[in-house]
């Protein structure tokens, strides 16, 4: 008896800790993601009346939108050239500088990790003076090459990386 | 890479063109990963447009004082700084908190629904930002949290990623013993995970916080959306802003912000970074 009232005490404290998580859990992700769903179905603009409109929405986008293929296309596209080589290329610098032989570690190993602790507009903006079309600040015209897709590249390149070399390095 | 015994011959020379062929390939990417950012600071220091014919694209030229100073006499950026300060201290704050709570109580607690909710909380991992975020602005609208720190302290609480975390470090690094013998000093659960909870786990905290802090100084899209006025802009957005209205005209003031930007990340990064590694292996090891 004594021991199932504590265990009703041990739960109710344990209820009292978790509330306010499971709280704004539901309120912040659960119930806009609920609404979003809800939105698909009809034809909205933001305001004003919504008109339920059924499975109308999902038809036009995947049939009409030539946007959303071409899209659809160009995500699978980058998600071949950026991940696959970028985890042969970690996998690579991982085993290398798990060596023993390897000086200077902390230095490479900094190095590495650092693309992926840059926010996505610094680089991109440092990409776009690198890879600027026009004359006078591309860099990359200045050495003489071109690159399209290379800013994506480094950016899956550090999320990859930084989950191989997590995980081999000593 | 250790030699075997049995060809200790010759095999001399062939571990020394191994390890020549190692280091050059780890020089090749030191220069691929470090390029960028060596020629962010170099950018920074010439004023645009620059022509290359007259000046060397890879030496740093004379202008960095100079931009600085064009850059900090815009009281917007120096506002920005203290608003990507405020929120992403307090949004670290509120999470190592309630995520330290919830991790533990995922991790060593039984409780009703445990499963369905801890589900629910890895499954919104999977789902992109992007699905929400239209309710998600209506709803900071309709509560009048646009243009505050609320938005991003409040959704802080219940973080999933950093519940995930938390809960995994814990499980494989908060020993049983420690909780029994808490409970057998007679220690309420309020008292075991502020007197045991936080203080054993200060490796896993400072890994979470680390993640967090990073995730919301960079945090982009989220910050453009909630904060619409120019005071209470954050870093990311004010770079995007400039980089809109300057354009080309002044790379050097955009550079400049931008060392700025990663100044305190890579501070935070080489203060916690033995640790966060070091984590991050004895997770795995006795996991």
């Amino acid at each position: 008896m004594q021991s199932t009232g504590r265990r009703k005490k041990a739960q109710m404290d344990v209820f009292v800790l978790l509330a306010p998580v499971v709280i704004v859990f539901v309120a912040f992700t659960i119930v806009p993601f609920l609404i979003s769903l809800i939105i698909s179905f009809f034809k909205y603009t933001g305001y004003g009346k919504m008109e339920f409109v059924g499975l109308n929405n999902y038809i036009i986008t995947l049939t009409g939108d030539a946007n959303f293929t071409r899209s659809t296309i160009a995500t699978l596209l980058i998600f071949l050239v950026s991940v696959v080589p970028q985890n042969l290329i970690a996998l690579v610098l991982a085993l290398i500088l798990n060596n023993r032989f390897i000086k200077l570690k902390g230095l490479f190993r900094a190095v590495f990790f650092m693309p992926y602790i840059t926010s996505g507009i610094s680089l991109a903006i440092v990409f776009m003076g690198i890879f600027s079309v026009k004359e006078i600040y591309g860099i990359a015209n200045y050495m003489g090459s071109l690159f399209g897709l290379e800013p994506i590249n480094w950016f899956a390149n550090a999320d990859t990386m930084y989950i191989v070399i997590g995980l081999i390095l000593n | 890479m250790s030699v075997p015994v049995s060809q200790i011959h010759g095999s001399k020379l062939n571990h020394l063109i191994f390890q020549i062929g190692c280091y050059a390939v780890l020089f090749l990417f030191l220069l691929f990963f470090g390029f960028p950012f060596y020629m962010m600071a170099v950018l920074a220091s010439h004023t645009a447009p620059v022509d290359w014919s007259q000046s060397n694209p890879f030496l740093f030229g004379a202008h960095f004082i100079d931009n600085a100073l064009a850059l900090f006499h815009d009281l917007i950026f120096v506002r920005a700084i203290l608003n990507s300060i405020v929120i992403a201290v307090l949004t670290t704050l509120v999470q190592i908190i309630f995520c330290t709570i919830a991790g533990y109580l995922f991790a060593k607690c039984e409780f009703k629904f445990k499963k369905l909710l801890f589900a629910l909380i890895v499954g919104s991992l999977m789902i992109p930002v992007f699905l929400k975020i239209v309710p998600l602005y209506q709803m900071m609208v309709f509560l009048r949290w646009t243009n505050t720190y609320l938005p991003f302290v409040v959704p802080a609480i219940a973080t999933p990623f950093g519940i995930f975390l938390m809960k995994q470090l814990i499980e494989t690094s908060l020993p049983n013993a420690l909780l029994e013998a808490g409970k057998m000093d007679g220690l309420n659960p309020y008292q075991i995970i502020f007197s045991i909870v936080f203080p054993v786990q200060k490796a896993s905290i400072a890994v979470l916080a680390t993640i967090s802090f990073i995730m919301t100084w960079n945090d982009y899209l989220y910050a453009f959306i909630m904060l619409p006025n120019r005071e209470s802009f954050t870093i990311p957005i004010v770079i995007q802003s400039m980089f809109n209205t300057l354009g080309g005209s002044s790379y050097g003031q955009l550079m400049i912000a931008n060392v700025v930007t990663h100044l305190p990340i890579l501070l935070v990064f080489l203060f916690a970074s033995k640790q966060i590694i070091r984590n991050i292996l004895a997770g795995s090891i006795k996991g």
